[in-house]
């Protein structure tokens, strides 16, 4: 005959003495305090903290008695659980419920019990803080004994509750300290990704910094083949002593997880050992040191393509923010390796484009040569062919920025090289941004002038320089360009309005803003144009 | 009579290929005209007299010019190699050794001085 109430096996009981996570716990002071007081003041021989289970009575605290738990049979506090105060058995072998109880019919023969039940706020009882005797007792506890185990039996629970919200808060602290681990290791790879200009840079920084947030085994990334079957690593990042998995692998080999990936579906594994897609075989997975895994795939057009994974070599709950994690990071590294790829297409453009370019202007040059033959004197085929030049150079300086920008000095230096050697000029200037529109007509007007330096100028003598030197007026934020020939005979006035001196007037930006001086000691220019217009794409 | 130098113009675009020979002939020097490295490479075995090969690199058909110059210089060691080519400047490591590079639209009196200085 069971004599244990039906109580003890209530889910919603059992429930709530589970949510104080202390079964098989040490033995704490505040605890075996309690213990020790109620043995001083109900002068008992044994007093207990016990704890009554789905199928054992476990003791937080005991004094005077040996075992720390004991079956249900032979619980007495299985009874205190029913009682709506303390509950006082002056002699168990006289008491229905406890006569045939083998603590009372055999040894240690106890015979007198009082305990008063643990009561949660919700009215759950999760056990007694009693006292026991070896002889009957009569007369019960006198009322203040009585008192004394109702109040510390209070303080049981007051002990129990404590220790939960302190255990609370500590899961609470680490998770919040796993959000923020999170948190930056995001910002770490947003910094990261920026610096880095190759595909396999991504990805080590990704796998790395997952990695080392996480607190796994290893993280990495791998390409999918075409039919799902295949995995290759490239690079990953693993603790020390773990092995790289770097190298072509078998999806198939490592359970049935093909189906998963082709579906696009994210791989949860706690437990290789259990869960159906890897029990069978679970030993190629730990022979990686994989005990769990995460894998995420990532999609483009909606086809797989790659898959991040991250190994622990315990089981693991992967929690849905890890999961959110590990997508955000995914979904970076696509927009990294996007980025990349979209960079790299513009620059073989860009590079087709120029060389497109240049072959037409090749074909000008050749066509002009070929219809001008005997038509055009020698002088006016040249003053062509370097005005075209000229206007190639430009073409060169901007494809190195991508079309985008050019360096004013740089732009400078690109036709006047072409023209002298470098020592006849005196290049200066700060560091500016020129536009591609005004690349271009820049690099007109500096060829117009360098050609006319070289006819009439200071470099159509030996000892004649020429000084350029450009700077940023502050208050009308005007670019002056100015540029200084010297050491060439005396400049004239050109009585002639060609279009070299036309294409000079037009200034830097197409738009007038010019100067001319024919002076004694030589041709001066200078040429202006606002900050903003130079640097207009 | 001073033999003239012959000069090999390898260059599949006909119009360019007319006009570099044009500027080869005005010079002084025979031009031989070539519209892809195949031909050119026949060329060369029949004609022992091919002093200077003016090629261009970008050819779509066949072998390029880089490819070319680098046949060259291991069959014919003497023969001087100017290139020609509109994408920017090719590092010189890609270059046989005692290759010139010119980019287009090239400046014919540098091609020239080139050719003349070879041509010595």
């Amino acid at each position: 005959m069971s004599s244990v109430p039906d109580y003890v096996s209530d889910p919603a009981r059992l429930a709530a003495l589970a949510s104080y996570s202390i079964l098989d716990t040490v033995p704490e002071q505040g605890f075996d305090d309690v213990v020790q007081l109620a043995m001083l003041i109900c002068d008992a021989p044994v007093a207990l903290v016990s704890l009554v289970g789905k199928d054992k009575q476990w003791f937080k605290a005991r004094s005077g008695f040996e075992p720390c738990e004991t079956d249900l049979n032979s619980s007495v506090c299985a009874h205190a659980l029913m009682a709506p105060d303390l509950l006082v058995i002056p002699d168990l072998t006289a008491d229905r419920r406890t006569a045939a109880n083998p603590l009372v019919t055999g040894a240690p023969h106890i015979r007198f019990y009082a305990g008063v039940p643990l009561r949660t706020q919700d009215d759950q009882v999760l056990g007694s803080l009693c006292v026991i005797d070896g002889r009957p007792r009569p007369q019960g506890l006198t009322a203040s004994q009585a008192m004394a185990m109702r109040t510390l039996g209070r303080q049981v629970m007051t002990q129990l509750e404590l220790r939960k919200a302190l255990a609370q808060q500590s899961t609470f602290l680490a998770a919040q300290a796993e959000a923020d681990a999170r948190r930056t290791g995001l910002l770490e790879l947003g910094d990261r990704l920026r610096d880095v200009s190759t595909t396999g840079e991504i990805t080590r920084a990704a796998a790395e910094i997952v990695g080392r947030t996480l607190g796994v085994t290893r993280a990495g990334f791998g390409l999918l083949s075409e039919d799902g079957e295949f995995v290759d690593v490239q690079s990953d990042w693993a603790v020390a002593g773990i092995p790289s998995l770097a190298g072509r692998h078998h999806v198939a080999d490592y359970g049935k997880l093909a189906d998963d990936l082709r579906a696009g579906r994210t791989l949860v594994i706690e437990d290789v050992m259990t869960d159906s897609r890897t029990a069978a075989n679970p030993a190629r997975l730990l022979g990686i040191g994989a005990r769990s895994l995460l894998n995420m795939v990532v999609l483009e057009h909606g086809r797989p393509v790659a898959i991040f994974f991250v190994h622990a070599d315990q089981p693991t709950m992967w929690s849905p923010e890890v999961i959110s994690f590990l997508r955000n990071v995914a979904d970076r590294v696509e927009m990294g390796v996007a980025r990349l790829r979209g960079e790299e297409q513009q620059r073989v453009l860009n590079h087709e484009l120029s060389h497109r370019m240049k072959n037409t202007l090749a074909m000008v040059q050749a066509i002009a040569g070929q219809t001008l033959k005997g038509a055009a004197s020698r002088e006016a085929l040249d003053a062509f062919v370097s005005r075209l030049h000229a206007l190639s150079s430009a073409n060169d300086v901007l494809l190195k920025r991508h079309w985008l920008a050019a360096d004013l000095g740089e732009v400078i230096r690109n036709v006047t090289h072409t023209i002298q050697p470098a020592e006849r000029f005196e290049i200066s200037g700060p560091a500016l941004t020129v536009g591609p529109r005004a690349t271009l007509s820049l690099s007109l007007l500096v060829h117009e002038l360098a050609t006319n330096a070289l006819k009439y100028g200071a470099l159509s003598t030996p000892g004649g320089s020429i000084a350029v030197a450009w700077r940023v007026e502050p208050a009308t934020r005007q670019v002056l360009l100015s540029w200084r020939e010297q050491g060439g005979p005396p400049a004239t006035t050109p009585t002639r309005r060609g279009f070299g001196s036309r294409l000079m007037n037009l200034g830097l930006i197409g738009t007038g803003g010019v100067e001319l001086r024919y002076l004694e000691s030589g041709f001066e220019g200078d040429f202006r144009a606002p900050l903003a217009e130079i640097g207009r794409a | 009579m001073i033999e003239r130098t012959v000069v090999l113009v390898v260059e599949d675009e006909p119009i360019l290929r007319m006009a570099a020979s044009d500027m080869v002939e005005d010079a002084g020097f025979v031009a031989i005209q070539a519209a892809n490295a195949t031909e050119a490479v026949r060329i060369l075995e029949s004609r022992p007299d091919i002093r200077i090969v003016f090629s261009d690199i970008d050819m779509p058909l066949g072998m390029d010019g880089v490819r070319l110059a680098a046949l060259i210089r291991r069959r014919w060691p003497p023969i001087e190699i100017i290139l020609v080519s509109g994408h920017v400047n090719p590092s010189s490591a890609d270059l046989p050794a005692r290759t010139l590079f010119f980019p287009k639209p090239y400046n014919e009196g540098r091609v020239l001085a080139a050719m003349t200085k070879f041509a010595a």
